[in-house]
């Protein structure tokens, strides 16, 4: 029995497939920010709203991750379907509002017709009308309404006109299902085989073709002469072929020109790390200062025992620990946020899958691999977008091996000892060696993995590499930050207690075995105060961890 | 029979089928490579492989052992 049917509380959930405003939709309704993804299948989190009170509907809404199609592939299709079905906390949804691209309708249409024949009540919202008018077309919302036999509402998420349709129309249909428990629904795994795809898709085509309709009958429109020139191909069969975004199509000829493209993604991955390090580490310095003064600060205002070197070594080290990777973390949630939203990572997906796939692994697994730079833990969470469970496992066994920001105040604190101090452009170079070293380290242990996982893996799905290659466009940077935010957010809220902890059990590892505490702890932490060229350091013991 | 795995730089062909034995037939088709569909070979990664082919209005990046199953007239 769900909560929500006890209060008597319809349950709403949006679905939708990658880059159709899904979520531009839920922070309309809902009134959060949450940020819009480009990536396709990278919302992960369920966010779950009640509709803003100013449209006055009693319902719960939720955000669901982006899918395809109602049969699912990966292990994160699956989670995202089979909560669909039956959400564990919410139960299966009264009304499913599913968001269309209206330039990709004959793709996108394959959900909402899948939706239907599993016997889900839904509404149809178009987005991005406003890229169809300057292609001089629009669709026709009660033609396809009476195609689908369901409401279709037109919204446009930035002048969110459309808005009070959507809600005329969620009332009305919460008005005639009536909130039961009992539904109808038919299980996914016998929906359909690769043949009624087909015979679904035919369908699509047929009602694409009768939605369609010209803005201005005496409008020049340009697709209209491209349609024609298909349709000398296509052999009088019907068109509905619109040409991708001729921007976009205008940028790949660069970024993902054979040449020119690799080139630009070395360049862009080679700022994303120099920002990493050389960026965020004035401002690690400066956290780092702040916590070894306050320690210090401690100290020397009270009496030696064992209580101040908790509050000092123990509690004032330990957040410092935690504190210290803050600026790293941000930085890089903030650029694989622009890089996200702007559309180029899927890019840079595409033209490194032939190396990874060299190595056993695959090009979704590259931006998992990029957040093991930042934090391992995230970017193993990430990691199950990849279809493929051979390819997948291989993407987690290799991240412990990229260096994450962790370790980067040992290196710092190595670096610093062995290099002279009037020659630190050494210790750059040293620091990039010993980043070199850590992805060539990876590269070689995921080859041998992979040389002997035919063992470990006998029976094995083909790899499969398949990717959305979204429009360009200009990154929100508002949602972006906001996201940037969040991320670093959550990062203290969850690995902090962890860190701290572990660093406190540690302070008492290294503390209580000791007669005289003041003398022993500190030789038992190495180096800590004895090198005189390392810059003065906040808490070893943490890097144990 | 050619497949799209084939085409040239920008070349555009019409689907005539496509290969159901291959595992990832299903996923292909979800993406919207039926028969009939008109598709354009936009470009290729660095190592020739994977291809960006222009489908429905979109762009979709796939590696040419699964475009290989997408059958051409």
């Amino acid at each position: 029995m769900r909560i929500a049917a006890d209060l008597k509380v319809p349950l709403i959930t949006l679905v939708g497939p990658p880059n159709s405003g899904k979520t531009t939709l839920f922070n309309l309704l809902s009134g959060k920010n949450y940020k819009t993804v480009n990536y396709p299948g990278s919302t992960v989190e369920y966010y779950t709203s009640r509709i803003l009170s100013k449209y006055n509907i009693k319902a719960e809404l939720v955000d669901s991750p982006g899918i395809v199609s109602l049969i699912p592939e990966s292990i994160d299709e699956k989670v995202a379907v089979d909560s669909l079905y039956s959400h564990p906390k919410l139960g299966t949804p009264d009304l499913v509002i599913t968001t269309i691209d209206s330039c990709q309708l004959s793709r996108h249409l394959l959900l909402p017709k899948q939706l239907i024949s599993a016997g889900f009540n839904i509404i149809i919202v178009l987005t991005m009308t406003d890229i169809l008018a300057k292609r001089g077309l629009k669709i026709s919302e009660s033609k396809l309404s009476k195609a689908l036999d369901c409401d279709v509402v037109v919204l446009n998420g930035r002048s969110k006109q459309g808005i009070e349709e959507l809600i005329q129309a969620t009332n009305s249909n919460l008005e005639r299902i009536g909130v039961t428990d009992k539904k109808n629904i038919v299980p996914y795994n016998s929906l359909e085989n690769r043949k009624d795809l087909i015979d679904t898709f035919k369908e699509i085509e047929e009602i694409v073709n009768d939605v369609f309709e010209n803005v201005r009958e005496d409008e020049k429109i340009y697709l209209n002469s491209a349609n024609r020139e298909l349709k000398i191909l296509q052999d009088g069969t019907t068109n509905n072929g619109f040409t991708p975004d001729e921007i976009t199509l205008k940028i790949d000829r660069v970024l993902l020109h054979r040449f020119w493209g690799f080139l630009f993604f070395l360049i862009v991955m080679g700022i994303t790390f120099t920002s990493i390090f050389w960026i965020a580490q004035p401002l690690m310095n400066l956290v780092d200062e702040l916590f070894t003064n306050l320690n210090t600060l401690v100290l020397e205002n009270f009496e030696p025992g064992w209580f101040t070197f908790l509050v000092s070594d123990g509690i004032i080290s330990g957040t410092g620990s935690v504190l210290v990777f803050v600026p790293q973390i941000l930085i890089l949630f903030l650029i694989l946020g622009l890089l996200e939203d702007s559309g180029y990572l899927a890019r840079g997906a595409m033209l490194i899958d032939k190396p990874l796939s060299k190595i056993g692994l695959n090009g979704k697994s590259f931006v998992p691999m990029l957040s093991g730079f930042a934090c391992a833990i995230p970017a193993m969470i990430a990691a199950r977008t990849i279809p493929n469970r051979k390819e997948r496992l291989f993407t987690i066994f290799i991240i412990p091996l990229m260096s994450c920001s962790a370790r980067l105040p040992v290196y710092a604190l190595l670096i610093a000892y062995l290099i002279p101090k009037d020659s630190a452009w050494l210790g750059g170079i040293l620091l990039g060696g010993i980043y070199l070293l850590s992805t060539i380290s990876s590269i070689v242990v995921a080859w041998i993995i992979n040389k002997f996982s035919k063992r470990i893996f006998s029976t094995e799905s083909s790899s499969s590499f398949i990717l959305e290659l979204p429009s360009y466009k200009i990154p929100k940077i508002s949602a972006v930050i906001n996201h940037t935010y969040n991320s670093s957010k959550q990062y203290i809220l969850r690995a902090g207690p962890m860190i701290l902890g572990f660093s406190l059990v540690l302070w008492f590892l290294t503390f209580f075995p000791n007669i005289n505490p003041q003398v022993e702890t500190r030789v038992l932490l190495p180096g800590k105060f004895r090198i005189s060229n390392v810059p003065k350091d906040w808490n070893t013991h943490s890097h144990l961890i | 029979m050619r497949t799209a795995a084939e085409l040239n730089y920008k070349e555009k062909g019409i689907i005539s089928e496509i290969d159901f034995s291959h595992p990832s037939s299903k996923r292909i088709m979800e993406h919207g490579f039926t028969p009939g569909q008109t598709i354009e070979l936009i470009c290729k990664s660095t190592f020739n492989d994977p291809i960006a082919i222009s489908i429905r209005g979109t762009l979709i990046a796939i590696r040419k052992s699964e475009a290989g199953c997408i059958k051409l007239k």
